[in-house]
């Protein structure tokens, strides 16, 4: 199997990875700093073979959402709360509200925010089995329910991508067109598509929880280790390289400055 | 006295917010090491029954019990259902929502692990599970990429892991063709037999259990009907017929003998060797004479061309390698084979859902490359094989009209198209009403209506009869037929092989992404090597027609046991 070094790390080494963006994603305000953590995160991911395209995909449908949240933001932030003079520039005004630079800065963070989390999360669910997450649960004694739930959202991925497949297929094979160009009559042509989608998905959620009970998950409250996936020593150079580049990102913006609106 | 696997006393069951009893005054004994079969109509209560030894009802699936169920010598009201599970084993229905893992050994090692197996044991428990389900090699397969067939052999292998000493299957072969069917069947045989496993399936098909099932459980309306040998019970038409069971077809000619003093009800055949031999006791010498009339076909228009056409999905798998016919007007196609050879994937072409890499289509003149589904909705409909993923309006009415809004019909034109087609099968009283507060069968309907308000010439139907019980069965072929015969050109994937001997006027056989035999039903069900190859077996009737060496092929029991019985009654006119 083609796996890639982010697949053969250990769950600890990717969840402490992962948290390790989490705060590098909200230590910088400005969109500069984000803009190069989330290029830095793409090159590392690459060899993960992600489905870039798909995610791209997803992400361009959301457009409409992430103007708005660009728009808003550049309207609505609040002038005094940059500590840059630079930033409290105003750019235009709309009617009586003025936009700022600033504002535009902080729109664009949060979709940067937006799409390094969603790679972050991508990435950490392409490359971990099921079975690691859940046995990390169990070593730091979660209750197995909330197991249940993980493993039944995770493996819920490709079956409803499956069945949503099935579902559009049969839809257009109706005369559905989904091809319409256009946000609102767009979101419209998909009400057919997501109606038999959640009343499936309510439906196969109930019985894949049965399923699992029915094979005695919950049975004790541990369950054999298949495999014996103990940090190894890439997984602490790894963990090593993640906290001193968070670290120093502290620096950057502590020490130097950088990052702030 | 044997021992009982499960004892079921006075059992009555009604689901949480339902005042129906779905299971009424049960008793039942489940004897140890046999091998019992449930069957009866959709809703009879044989899912319910299934899933109430191990506790998941009523601990996971909410409703009130009254009496009591002992299963493996446990009490299961009063253990949870992770300890009845480890020793009653339950293959659930949808075989895709009982994969979690990954890899196909890393589901399989799901039950043994949560029960804290030793590692080396789980593995060799995975080596035997698989080995029993024939998937010996498939350990490091992604689940995702299995077909439909490996995932319900999955399932079971899943279940056999845990080592269960009672195993209940809840219609394990629903999505299987007759090998695969088979495949299951000799599974579970050899569980029961080597490995003394009781063994519980609830099944709708008829032909394996007869020959392979120790017991059989009839459920109708709630309650225990019938039990007892299968073979009693299949020789018994009238009952067969009355609990909603499809009856084997030899029996019916048996049955036709039976019912004119020919033969005692005992000697009724349930196999194609009896029948065999009892027909040639009962024409002693004679020969039988059967040439059936083949319509003549005469000048039809083309409605589908395909030429050469090669498909793949990625780089390196072909499913279709060079497929080339013709389908013209008036044709009824049962198109069969194996799963996963390619009949679906060929299917879609027709509309457009799937475009060639190499070849063409033409379907009603035009090229499928140029058009979208959308766009040939006039000339073809597809009704795809599970209802529930087409249907999404708030009304019948409304999800039947969806189709017609593009062609951007008058108002009151569409009312009159929807109600026509309404009539005609028969949801005229229901056309208010939410799709999703039907029956099955029903629902299915709206889907075919759905597509029918349309008008197409032609009508692709994917496995209409799968998962349904005999009264579906019937119900949804007789509607086939009067489409046919009121002008529609029909094209149907479909397993059951007496379906096809029954309804179809062409029969393509696939294997492996290629045609193998195209040709009336009487001659391609003549090649046997044709056949073979494409792992189908012949339809009892069929098969009997030819060891009896018919000159034309008997299709239906109607048609052999009419031939039959004018030979035996002119004979016993002759030797007054």
């Amino acid at each position: 199997m083609n796996e890639s070094y982010i697949h053969r790390l250990n769950v600890v080494t990717k969840l402490f990875l992962f948290l390790c963006i989490i705060v590098a994603v909200f230590l910088f305000n400005h969109p500069l700093p984000n803009l190069v953590l989330a290029v830095v995160l793409l090159a590392f991911v690459l060899p993960a073979k992600l489905n870039l395209k798909g995610m791209f995909a997803t992400l361009s449908g959301l457009r409409v959402i992430i103007i708005l949240i660009v728009a808003m933001s550049m309207f609505t932030a609040q002038a005094s709360a940059f500590k840059n003079e630079s930033s409290k520039q105003v750019l235009f005004v709309l009617w009586k509200w003025p936009a700022t630079l600033g504002g535009l800065y902080q729109g664009l963070t949060f979709t940067l925010r937006i799409f390094i989390m969603v790679l972050a999360t991508c990435t950490f669910t392409i490359t971990t089995p099921i079975d690691d997450l859940l046995s990390f649960l169990n070593r730091v004694h979660a209750p197995y329910e909330l197991s249940i739930v993980v493993a039944t959202a995770i493996s819920f991925v490709p079956t409803l991508m499956n069945k949503k497949d099935m579902i559009f297929q049969a839809q257009r094979a109706r005369g559905a067109g989904i091809n319409d160009k256009g946000g609102i009559r767009q979101l419209i042509a998909y009400i057919p598509i997501m109606v038999p989608l959640v009343t499936n998905s309510i439906l196969m959620a109930d019985n894949l929880s049965i399923s699992m009970t029915n094979r005695g998950y919950g049975a004790n409250k541990s369950w054999t280790d298949m495999i014996d996936k103990h940090a190894e020593a890439k997984d602490y150079i790894v963990m090593f390289f993640g906290l001193v580049f968070t670290a120093g990102l502290f620096v950057v913006r502590y020490v130097f400055h950088v990052g702030a609106i | 006295m044997a021992n009982n696997a499960i004892e079921i006393k006075d059992l009555s069951f009604t689901y949480k917010n339902s005042d129906v009893e779905v299971l009424k005054d049960v008793d039942l004994s489940i004897e140890e090491g046999k091998f019992t079969v449930i069957m009866g109509r959709t809703g009879a209560g044989k899912t319910t029954l299934a899933m109430l030894p191990n506790g998941i009802i009523p601990q996971l699936v909410e409703g009130t019990v009254k009496g009591t169920i002992i299963a493996a010598g446990k009490d299961s009201s009063k253990y949870r259902v992770q300890t009845m599970a480890r020793e009653i084993g339950l293959v659930l229905q949808d075989p895709e929502t009982q994969i979690f893992g990954r890899t196909v050994d890393e589901d399989t090692a799901f039950g043994p692990r949560n029960y804290l197996v030793p590692r080396d044991e789980i593995k060799e428990r995975i080596k035997s599970a698989l080995n029993k389900v024939r998937l010996d090699g498939y350990e490091k397969r992604q689940t995702s990429q299995l077909s439909g067939g490996e995932k319900q052999r999955l399932a079971i292998a899943g279940i056999l892991a845990m080592d269960p000493s009672i195993i209940i299957l809840d219609e394990p072969t629903s999505e299987l063709d007759p090998i695969g069917r088979e495949e299951i069947y000799s599974t579970m045989v050899s569980l029961q037999k080597d490995q003394k496993k009781t063994v519980v399936a609830v099944e709708h098909s008829s032909q394996e259990i007869s020959e392979k099932a120790d017991n059989i459980v009839v459920l109708s309306d709630a309650h225990v009907v019938w039990q007892g040998c299968p073979n009693d019970f299949f020789r018994e038409l009238d009952l067969v017929e009355k609990y909603g069971i499809k009856p084997l077809p030899v029996s019916k000619v048996g049955w036709e003998l039976y019912k004119k003093g020919f033969i005692p009800k005992e000697e009724i055949p349930l196999s194609v060797d009896d029948a065999y031999a009892l027909v040639v006791r009962l024409l002693d010498g004679r020969k039988l004479e059967f040439s059936p009339v083949e319509a003549p076909k005469g000048e039809r228009e083309k409605l589908i061309e395909v030429s050469d056409v090669h498909y793949k999905y990625d780089k390196s798998k072909e499913a279709l390698k060079g497929i080339s016919f013709d389908i013209y007007e008036g044709d009824y196609v049962a198109l069969i084979g194996q799963n996963g050879a390619g009949k679906t994937t060929l299917a879609k072409h027709f509309n457009s859902l799937f475009k060639p890499t190499s070849g063409r289509i033409l379907v009603c003149g035009k090229d499928t490359k140029n058009e979208e589904p959308n766009t040939l909705a006039e000339q073809i409909g597809y009704v795809f094989q599970n209802p529930d993923n087409q249907i999404f309006s708030t009304s019948v009415y409304k999800e039947m009209e969806y189709g017609l809004k593009a062609l951007k019909l008058s108002e009151e034109e569409m009312s009159k198209r929807i109600h026509e087609i309404a009539r005609l099968l028969g949801i005229e009283k229901v056309l208010d009403e939410h799709p999703f507060s039907l029956g099955k069968g029903e629902r299915q309907r709206v889907a075919v209506a759905s597509i029918l308000v349309l008008k197409p010439k032609i009508l692709v139907v994917d496995e209409p009869t799968t998962g349904q019980d005999w009264d579906g069965i019937q119900n949804m072929m007789k509607l086939i037929d009067e489409l046919h015969a009121n002008g529609t050109t029909i094209v149907m994937i479909t397993h059951d092989m007496d379906v096809v001997a029954t309804h179809a006027n062409r029969v393509i056989v696939m294997a492996k992404g290629s045609i193998v035999a195209d040709g009336s039903v009487r001659d391609v069900f003549k090649q046997e090597k044709a056949l073979k190859d494409a792992y189908v077996a012949r339809p009892q009737i069929p098969e009997l027609s030819e060891r009896l060496g018919l000159q034309g092929m008997a299709l239906t029991a109607q048609e052999l046991g009419g031939a039959l019985i004018a030979s035996l009654e002119a004979s016993r006119e002759a030797s007054r």
